[in-house]
């Protein structure tokens, strides 16, 4: 079954309104991403803006229903590793995914120096 | 007397210049970045002197001038190094062997150089002419022209001061943060990302740049644009070049916002048509008709004391909405906050 750009979109916009209703301010939400990746790897990034580091530490656990379920409805199951990327200083957010990672990402990951997993 | 950014290559900006030729009586030059000497703003192209050449040949035969831009905020380079410097004059030789009459830079030594080779020299943003004082020096370096600081842009006396000075040009679309911290860094950055020196994986101060905006959507109205409407407040005081701010983006954005200002008005969305950042157009609307009168009443009297004065936090109250997920999360449409 194709992706429906239509529904795609409406993802886009409902993860900006329950980002924004969960981190109580406004989060906007630049670019919905489905990737794929050469090591085999799948998944779905939001690009984000207005998230800081200490939003994914205190709410990461409230934000995983989000990813999830669009990761869920893009590749028909939940992600297994959702992580948010920081810019280099890392205090600002820049994106946030959810990956059904291949077998050699699943332990790489949560030890990323850039990526905080929730 | 408008100038007009090209994305740097000769096709669009034929293709730019087809565009707007209805209205090009308005229109005396069109600027392109050059980026093997750097500049303020991340370019799509990779221009060399030969495609600069082919870009002079193409606003000749509209009737326009080319300006080159060279305006790096970090230029050591360029001038802390005798062979880099003969590069760079034979480049400004190079320019003008193509035709090339009026440049843009940042450095004052490049200011001088290019003055003393004939060229007509506008002294770039990037330089932060803010005061008389400071338009003075370029001006005795033979800077024939002041593009003054954004920052200053809402600011009429100062304006008018330099404009005593020296001819000053304004650009109007630009839509950075006030007072900015950034803006000093991102512009080193694009320094030397647009010269290809550094490898730029990430752009922190973009992020934060949006971020900003959407935490506190008054800061959309502190930035010091000016709007197409407000264009006779400058030409009153003796301002009557414009810079319209845009040449990473595709032409058919440069032709809107061209439009915009030649016309001296925007109905719906002024995002649409400012530069820095354009994403922002997307996740809010600006209602340009809720500006009207903002200059005189209170932009041109800013002192930069927000806390205290309001006058934008009342205005964006009224001006900006939010769209898509970001109106569904705070219901009316209105900014002011997410309930929790």
């Amino acid at each position: 079954m194709p992706l429906d750009p239509a529904r795609l979109v409406e993802l886009r916009r409902e993860a900006e309104r329950r980002f924004s209703e969960t981190l109580a301010k406004p989060v906007g939400v630049l670019q919905l991403t489905v990737f794929a990746m050469p090591c085999g790897c799948t998944g779905v990034s939001l690009e984000v803006r207005n998230v800081v580091r200490e939003d994914v530490e205190v709410f990461g656990p409230r934000m995983k229903g989000i990813v999830d379920e669009v990761v869920r409805e893009v590749l028909g199951e939940a992600p297994d590793v959702r992580y948010a990327r920081t810019s280099p200083t890392g205090v600002d957010v820049v994106s946030i995914a959810g990956r059904l990672t291949c077998e050699g990402c699943r332990d790489e990951i949560p030890s990323a120096a850039d990526l905080i997993t929730f | 007397m408008f100038s007009v950014p090209s994305p740097g290559d000769p096709e669009s900006t034929s293709e730019l210049l087809r565009r707007l030729e209805d209205v090009l009586d308005h229109v005396d030059r069109v600027y392109l970045g050059l980026p093997q000497g750097g500049t303020g703003r991340a370019t799509v192209r990779a221009v060399d002197e030969a495609d600069v050449a082919e870009v002079a040949e193409v606003c000749d035969s509209h009737g326009v001038d080319v300006e080159v831009v060279i305006n790096p905020l970090c230029t050591v380079h360029i001038t802390c190094d005798k062979s880099a410097f003969r590069a760079f004059e034979a480049t400004l030789g190079a320019l003008d062997d193509a035709g090339v009459e009026h440049l843009v830079l940042s450095d004052p030594m490049t200011v001088e150089t290019a003055a003393e080779m004939g060229f007509h020299v506008s002294v770039s943003c990037v330089a932060h002419v803010n005061e008389p004082g400071k338009a003075e020096r370029f001006a005795e370096l033979g800077a024939s022209e002041v593009t003054v600081d954004t920052a200053v842009n809402r600011r009429l006396d100062v304006v008018s001061e330099i404009a005593d000075v020296i001819d000053v040009r304004v650009i109007v679309n630009e839509g950075c943060l006030r007072y900015c911290p950034y803006r000093l860094f991102h512009l080193c950055e694009f320094s030397h990302a647009s010269r290809g020196d550094v490898t730029v994986e990430d752009d922190p101060y973009f992020v934060r740049c949006i971020s900003e905006r959407l935490d506190d959507p008054a800061e959309i109205v502190r930035s010091p644009f000016v709007r197409p409407e407000d264009l006779d407040e400058y030409e009153g005081i003796g301002v009557s070049a414009f810079k319209i701010a845009g040449r990473a983006n595709s032409v058919a954005w440069i032709e809107r916002a061209v439009r915009a200002y030649i016309e001296g008005g925007y109905e719906g969305n002024l995002l649409d048509v400012l530069d820095c950042p354009t994403v922002l157009r997307h996740l809010v609307y600006l209602d340009n008709s809720a500006l009207d009168g903002a200059l005189r009443e209170g932009w041109s009297s800013c002192r930069g004391d927000c806390e205290r004065c309001g006058f934008c936090s009342e205005l964006a109250r009224r001006a900006v909405r939010f769209l898509g997920g970001l109106k569904d999360a705070v219901g009316s449409g209105e900014t002011g906050g997410v309930e929790a």
